[in-house]
């Protein structure tokens, strides 16, 4: 029987082998709607729900987003959600029929409730419908002051430590750029079994209304995300690229073109997420795939994997 | 029989949702801040089919805003008229902000996007006990008459007789406002289903749409089984106050607008807090007005005097919560 060679955009994310590079940042892609509507799955490596609570949450207040015209966007949503229970027993079997490796978006806002969530989930019958695990600790930890988890190493050690210790998946993590320790906080996850790091979540942001004379947001400040937060990621990415060279990455922050695609490669990430790109233009996923395809042909790059973190720094 | 509120099911996949190109056939001025604006659709991208939508429903349409290399959104509009035959679909709308400025001076041959159709149609909203068109009570207030007129249009085009029309309530800040749509009002309607009402008495009667209502009366209102009601939030709070007081036994659904970035589903920007359900009185998670609506009934929301409710009182409590120590 024939075998079919591997395409030139297959990666390899730790363990996991993508067909495609490309894949939604969470909490930015609906499945049930363009997902299925545009056929998005074959340019998506892998599919990221969107963030999973232990308990269902209606969100913050109005009003929730802010376009900022050519960098991108503001949001503050609150991780609305059905919470995991409904999540695993109602959504995960839909979300199977996509086709595509699932990766689950975890959160909670304690150490307790993390490991609770993980052990519901890998529990569950549907358990084996999911590829990954993306822990997204932008979400604030009750017991350290309401200060985001992702801020804080020790947090990280601890809340990674006991949900890898549950999970029968591979681990990501998704790192927050809010924080004065970016490093510290990736040493502690890595050591704390995260086998993969995904970098960046939102960048800290606020607006105000100039009619209305007060924050746009009803929350006030809320995740930057969208073309503007490009170099700031890559500058993350780069960073992570040269301390933990061994470490997979996945790259994410304002990606919109296949050139934006590719600086995250070279700059050491072995998949990319799209986010905000996706709300101005549904169809990027598949422009992007076809676009690298293209690009590598016209450049006579057998792999995109041979490009991976071409550009970092040696040591 | 008053309708009960639904659950709050996640709607599948609207059918026939795709990104057409389209060209610029024709844009005009309204006053300094109006533009009707009709587009050539061409066959979808997604999949090569024909646009197809139903009064209710809105499409995001791109604007130079977010073309051309411009990082930006799509913004949402409803439909004015959509002719499936010529494949021209004409939106008319309001200059409120950066969008909406740029799409104000798209001329005649420019491309642009057009992603939809979204959002659920009136006719889901009634289809198990569908009421003649007569039976039923439109209400717009300034541009939210757009969505209106497009359910007057269709059901003309399903073959209602003038004589057998709905009654429109249009209401609007300046007799100006009225004008602009004169034309196909004229040709949807007869007089007699027309009561035009413009605060500052240019046009028609002199006052607001709960005027009009007040004027009406709960026997002006008693042929009625059901109302359509679009237009500012404000206004759609006083409306749905004052039918609630005259008419109870009405079934009101309104139809709202929001900020919306991705306009399908995806960003959770644009919801709207849900009244608890009726009978077990859970806590819906709120809606997304561009998924779950944009079109309720009045009773699925909470209200304020200035709309629909920004906030949720209640967590859900429609789902099941994971047992969690510490958390």
């Amino acid at each position: 029987m024939a075998t079919h060679p591997p395409s030139p955009l297959q990666t390899q994310v730790g363990a996991l082998t993508l067909t495609s590079p490309l894949m939604n940042a969470s909490g930015t892609f609906c499945a049930e709607t363009f997902g299925q509507c545009f056929h998005l799955n074959q340019a998506m490596g892998a599919w990221v729900s969107k963030t999973v609570l232990p308990q269902p949450s209606g969100g913050n207040a109005q009003q929730r987003t802010v376009e900022l015209p050519r960098l991108g966007m503001l949001n503050s949503i609150g991780l609305q959600g059905k919470g995991v229970m409904h999540t695993l027993d109602a959504e995960v079997p839909v979300w199977q029929g996509y086709g595509v490796p699932l990766v689950l978006s975890l959160s909670a806002d304690s150490v307790a409730a993390f490991e609770a969530l993980m052990q519901f989930v890998a529990q569950h019958p549907n358990r084996h419908a999911i590829s990954a695990i993306e822990l997204n600790l932008s979400c604030p930890n009750v017991h350290g002051g309401g200060s985001l988890f992702g801020a804080q190493p020790h947090w990280v050690r601890q809340v990674v430590a006991a949900v890898k210790a549950l999970c029968p998946y591979p681990l990501w993590v998704k790192l927050t750029p809010n924080t004065g320790e970016f490093l510290t906080v990736a040493h502690a996850a890595v050591e704390a079994g995260a086998d993969a790091l995904c970098a960046i979540n939102t960048v800290l942001g606020a607006h105000v209304d100039i009619h209305r004379r007060k924050p746009s947001l009803a929350r006030i400040s809320g995740g930057y995300s969208g073309p503007g937060i490009r170099p700031i990621a890559i500058h993350h990415v780069l960073q992570l690229a040269q301390a933990l060279p061994h470490v997979p990455l996945i790259g994410s922050g304002g990606v919109v073109s296949v050139e934006d695609v590719l600086e995250f490669v070279m700059a050491g990430c072995s998949a990319v997420q799209i986010g905000t790109a996706s709300f101005a233009n549904p169809l990027a996923l598949p422009q992007l795939h076809q676009g690298l395809s293209e690009w590598l042909q016209a450049q006579g790059v057998a792999t995109l994997s041979e490009l991976v973190g071409c550009a970092v720094p040696k040591a | 029989m008053v309708a009960t509120p639904s659950a709050s099911s996640c709607p599948t996949a609207t059918s026939g949702l795709n990104l057409h190109p389209a060209t610029v056939l024709h844009q005009q001025a309204y006053g300094s801040n109006l533009f009707k604006l009709t587009l050539q659709l061409q066959a979808g991208l997604a999949k090569p089919q024909p646009f197809t939508c139903q009064a209710g429903q809105f499409v995001m349409l791109q604007t130079p805003a977010n073309s051309g290399g411009h990082f930006g959104f799509n913004r949402p509009f409803s439909p004015l008229a959509w002719c499936p035959n010529t494949q021209q679909l004409t939106v008319y709308y309001k200059v409120l902000g950066q969008g909406t400025q740029a799409l104000s001076t798209v001329t005649v041959g420019q491309h642009l996007q057009v992603l939809g159709p979204l959002g659920q149609p009136y006719a889901s909203l009634y289809a198990a006990q569908a009421v003649a068109p007569q039976r039923q009570l439109l209400i717009g207030g300034g541009i939210g008459v757009v969505p209106l007129v497009f359910q007057l249009a269709q059901w003309q085009e399903a073959g209602i007789a003038h004589s057998q029309q709905a009654t429109l309530l249009f209401g609007a800040r300046y007799g100006a406002e009225l004008g602009a749509l004169a034309p196909e009002l004229q040709q949807l309607l007869p007089p007699t289903h027309l009561q035009l009402w413009s605060d500052d008495g240019t046009v028609g009667h002199q006052g607001t749409t709960v005027d009009a209502l007040q004027a009406l009366g709960s026997e002006g209102l008693a042929p009625f089984e059901q109302v359509l009601l679009c237009g500012p939030n404000p206004m759609m709070a006083a409306c749905v106050r004052t039918l609630e007081a005259l008419a109870p036994q009405l079934t009101v659904y309104v139809s709202l607008e929001n900020h919306m970035p991705c306009g399908t589903g995806a960003c959770f920007g644009c919801v709207v807090p849900a009244a608890p359900h009726p009978t077990t009185e859970l806590h819906p998670e709120p809606y997304r007005v561009c998924l779950h609506g944009p079109v309720f009934n009045a009773k699925q929301l909470l209200w304020s005097d200035k709309g629909p409710a920004t906030s949720a009182p209640h967590a859900p409590t429609c789902y099941p919560s994971l047992p969690t120590e510490g958390g």
